[in-house]
């Protein structure tokens, strides 16, 4: 008896097998709560056959009681980062009925006052965290502790379980006053997604935000290092070295308060763009909405139906319609974003809209508090299987068209093959486009509508019409639409024979070829990402991902946010989408952009450039080589930088020849006290002027 | 202080500095684990605001002390959120290389990458590329010399 588990399957060829495994994990789906209805019932929603919140394709966070929104698994199964972004959207919702009073009621954190550390000698506390066990079971933690114990100006090392739990933050804090430590080491996660959280966590300890520096032991360490458990360790000991050596030698940061712009700059006219500019515009705040081409509308323009049933040109009409009226909405057609400067609250964008005829451009300045990104994405129309040279040849979004517009064509068909996947041959990374399987599964029951005696055929690799898009497929099934599967290596074959259209694909699971006459072939083309999204990323300074969508903050926890701060992200331009995808998105967006402008003033850390006035030669490379144009000479004959306008690159720092400039939080000690603790090596404390600041 | 990685099991094991634009190559390496990625643990990543603060005397003072290798990355030109970062760094390169060289502790074991915050696999290959020259290469002569002076 080995208590295997014997698995008994069936394999794509026919045979039948038999497996041991260990363990064997079910997949179970999710079902709706168990007390779903019962609360349904008592807040008289209605609930959809599956026994989900009922909502509509174009009001994906609405109920159907007025003033009562729904966000995430409650409504459907969907990913993480779904329903965080539909979570912010219903807060935008229920924000509509609102904003008279919005933030009136939200006081503002409070902190106790501000403990000056000043001429005390650093007392480091180090956190290290293991994450649950992701951090732990790579890197050794027993040794990472030890380690730190032994490191100048240790004053107390502790292992806790998640670092970011906010009852373990509080316990961190009371731990930070109880033992008078006034330097913090958390040997964590990246600095980049949870730095804020612990500066916050020094301010509930009465200290400033700026005393902490984080040992990036997950995201840096643990997770890609997985193999070399011993080495990972002793970098897990080195990374924690050079954040101690760092944050005995951080100072207090002072903070700028900006007063925000009360308005949006919002680049993209489509339904993500404009859904998100109403939201935006009904929380009271002023929007530009620019949009690349002579009309709004975007994709949706070529959308002629919903497999949900909902008309899109109908809602697209009103789409355009309240956007137009709206009095807080500037539209501007044939205009693109050509600059963009400035932070969070206070940005500063020129637009070049085209003058029709003459082929030039006026030029226009905008000044806005926050961006929202919602430029899309485009059906890529690679030149495979005939597609551009027979018109018999056509993608997903031509079928919406011809059966919209050309049903005759439809009509007289005796058969329509698709072929699903299609890629373009110099697409570099393979990746799904999410909406075609049921795009394609949507226009095959329509072509079933309106002539049930065309055969369609479905060439698929992998049919993924999930959630509730299942019963489409169920349905297309049901209508005689034809499924066939192909592999990636034996793709169909299609020619061109007496003006007739041949497709033969072999069926992996009859193992056979069919031969299939075709009157028109429908391609499910990748969505690619917009050809101008590298310019506008440049513009904007926005990162990319491989496939050259826009990248967001965090895959799972941030979906509509960039790294940085006051720039938004929705729709296609994030990745391939439904509509009501982009809808809750928007929706997300309207928050995000609520949260940063409803403040009177907004708060910035002054991690900034500084010039020691006499180190300064006047030599003018700091006025020369800054991207921003901010440092200028005052009236003492020497370099200033305004710290309010600074972006902190520290360009100027890394120029100036004299080393009179150098940059918060970057000054040479502290860059080099992480090198210097690889070799052990830790600078005295009032030994940091000697070494070059 | 001992400087613990001489102690690694399998004799001599490279150390490498990687020094990284905090807007590209460092989200780019914490982006390696979540896209199913792994790079030697031989790396340690020092963070920038943008590779236009880099300055010569952040390389030498690595290879000083202990470095095997060094390599620098930033975003790609034209993608830099502050404009010329990258450029300014490559121009600090032509410098740092005549150094290293002058030192003999050799220009080849400076780097220079680009790549965008997404390109974990970009960010993976540098790490990669670096740690085997540091193999190839051998001890930094620095590091030579110090473990010549102990015994």
């Amino acid at each position: 008896m080995t208590k295997d588990v014997l698995v008994r399957y069936q394999s794509e060829d026919g045979e039948i097998k038999t497996e041991a495994f260990d363990i064997v994990a079910l997949s179970t789906g999710s079902e709706p709560a168990a007390k779903a209805a019962d609360l349904a019932g008592r807040l008289g929603i209605e609930l959809n056959e599956w026994g989900f919140c009922k909502t509509e394709k174009f009001n994906p966070l609405q109920t159907t009681m007025p003033g009562i929104f729904v966000c995430g698994t409650f409504a459907g199964p969907k990913e993480i980062s779904e329903t965080l972004a539909e979570a912010a959207g219903a807060a935008a919702g229920a924000l509509q009925f609102l904003s008279p009073v919005a933030g009136s009621l939200s006081p503002a954190p409070e902190y106790p006052p501000e403990r000056s550390v000043s001429g005390e000698k650093p007392k480091v506390g180090v956190f290290v965290c293991s994450c649950g066990e992701e951090i732990s079971k790579v890197v050794d933690l027993d040794q990472v502790v030890s380690h730190a114990q032994r490191l100048p100006d240790v004053a107390y090392v502790e292992k806790v379980a998640y670092a970011c739990d906010p009852d373990t933050r509080k316990q961190i804090a009371g731990k930070m006053n109880e033992l008078g430590l006034n330097r913090l080491v958390m040997a964590a996660c990246s600095p980049r997604t949870h730095e804020s959280m612990f500066q916050e966590l020094l301010r509930q300890a009465g200290l400033n935000s700026n005393l902490v520096d984080i040992a990036n032991l997950r995201d840096q360490c643990a997770w890609v290092h997985v193999d070399e458990p011993e080495m990972a360790t002793l970098k897990g000991k080195d990374l924690t070295a050079m954040a101690v050596a760092r944050a005995r030698l951080l100072e207090p940061i002072e903070t700028y308060v900006v007063e925000p712009k009360k308005s949006v700059l919002v680049i993209g006219g489509g339904a993500t763009g404009m859904s998100s500019a109403l939201a935006i515009a009904q929380e009271g705040f002023g929007v530009t909405l620019i949009e690349r081409e002579a009309e709004l509308g975007g994709n949706l323009r070529r959308l002629y139906s919903t497999a949900e049933g909902a008309d899109p040109q109908q809602f697209l009409k009103e789409l355009i319609r309240e956007v137009e009226s709206n009095d807080r909405i500037t539209v501007m057609l044939n205009t693109e974003l050509v600059k963009s400067t400035g932070s969070a609250g206070d940005f500063r964008s020129t637009v070049a809209t085209m003058v029709a005829g003459n082929g030039g451009s006026t030029e226009t300045e905008i000044e806005h508090g926050a961006t929202v990104v919602a430029t899309g994405a485009v059906e890529s129309r690679p030149g495979k299987y005939g597609l551009g040279q027979d018109d018999k040849v056509i993608t997903q979004q031509d079928l919406e068209a011809v059966i919209a517009q050309h049903s005759e064509r439809i009509k007289s068909a005796n058969s329509i093959v698709m072929i699903q996947c299609v890629q373009p041959e110099d697409q570099a990374e393979a990746y799904c486009s999410r909406v075609c399987c049921t795009a394609a599964v949507k226009n095959a029951i329509r072509i079933k509508e309106l002539s049930p005696r065309t055969d369609v055929y479905v060439l698929y690799k992998d049919m993924m019409t999930y959630g509730f898009r299942e019963q489409y497929y169920t349905e297309a099934r049901r209508r005689g639409v034809v499924f066939v599967r192909y592999s990636d290596d034996r793709q169909p074959d299609v020619r061109l024979e007496a003006g007739k259209l041949r497709v033969v694909v072999e069926d992996p699971i009859l193992g056979e070829r069919m031969a299939l006459q075709s009157d028109l072939l429908v391609l499910s083309t990748s969505i690619r990402p917009a050809e101008t999204n590298t310019g506008l990323a440049s513009v904007l300074s926005l990162p990319l991902s491989r496939e050259g969508f826009f990248l967001e903050a965090h895959l799972k926890m941030r979906p509509t946010d960039f790294v940085a701060p006051g720039i938004f992200l929705a729709g296609m331009a994030h990745y391939p989408k439904f509509v009501d995808e982009c809808l809750s998105q928007a929706a997300g967006v309207a928050a995000g952009v609520a949260g940063l402008l409803s403040k009177d003033q907004a708060k910035f850390r002054g991690e900034v450039a500084t010039v020691d006035a006499t180190k300064c030669a006047a030599c003018l490379t700091c006025v020369r080589v800054c991207p921003f144009d901010v440092p200028f000479i005052n009236a003492e004959g020497v370099a200033e930088v305004d710290p309010k306008k600074c972006q902190g690159c520290g360009t100027c720092s890394g120029e100036c020849p004299a080393k009179a400039i150098r940059l918060f939080n970057y000054y040479d000690a502290q860059v080099l006290a992480k090198t210097k603790a690889l070799a052990g090596q830790f600078v005295k404390i009032g030994e940091v002027a000697a070494i070059g600041e | 202080m001992e400087n613990e990685a001489e102690k690694s099991p399998n004799g001599y094991e490279p150390k490498v500095v990687a020094f990284a634009c905090q807007y590209c190559a460092y989200s780019a390496a914490d982006l390696a684990g979540p896209t199913g990625l792994q790079y030697p643990a031989n790396v340690r990543l020092v963070k920038l605001p943008c590779t236009g603060k880099l300055d010569v005397l952040y390389i030498l003072d690595a290879f000083e002390n202990g470095a095997d290798a060094v390599f620098i990355a930033g975003c790609l030109d034209g993608n830099c959120h502050h404009v010329e970062g990258p450029l300014r760094a490559k121009r600090r390169l032509v410098l740092a290389n005549k150094i290293l060289n002058e030192l003999g502790i050799g220009a080849d074991r400076l780097g220079m990458y680009q790549m965008s915050g997404g390109e974990s696999i970009r960010f993976v290959e540098a790490a990669r590329e670096m740690t085997d020259r540091a193999r190839q290469l051998g001890p930094s002569p620095l590091n030579q010399r110090k473990s010549a002076a102990n015994e």
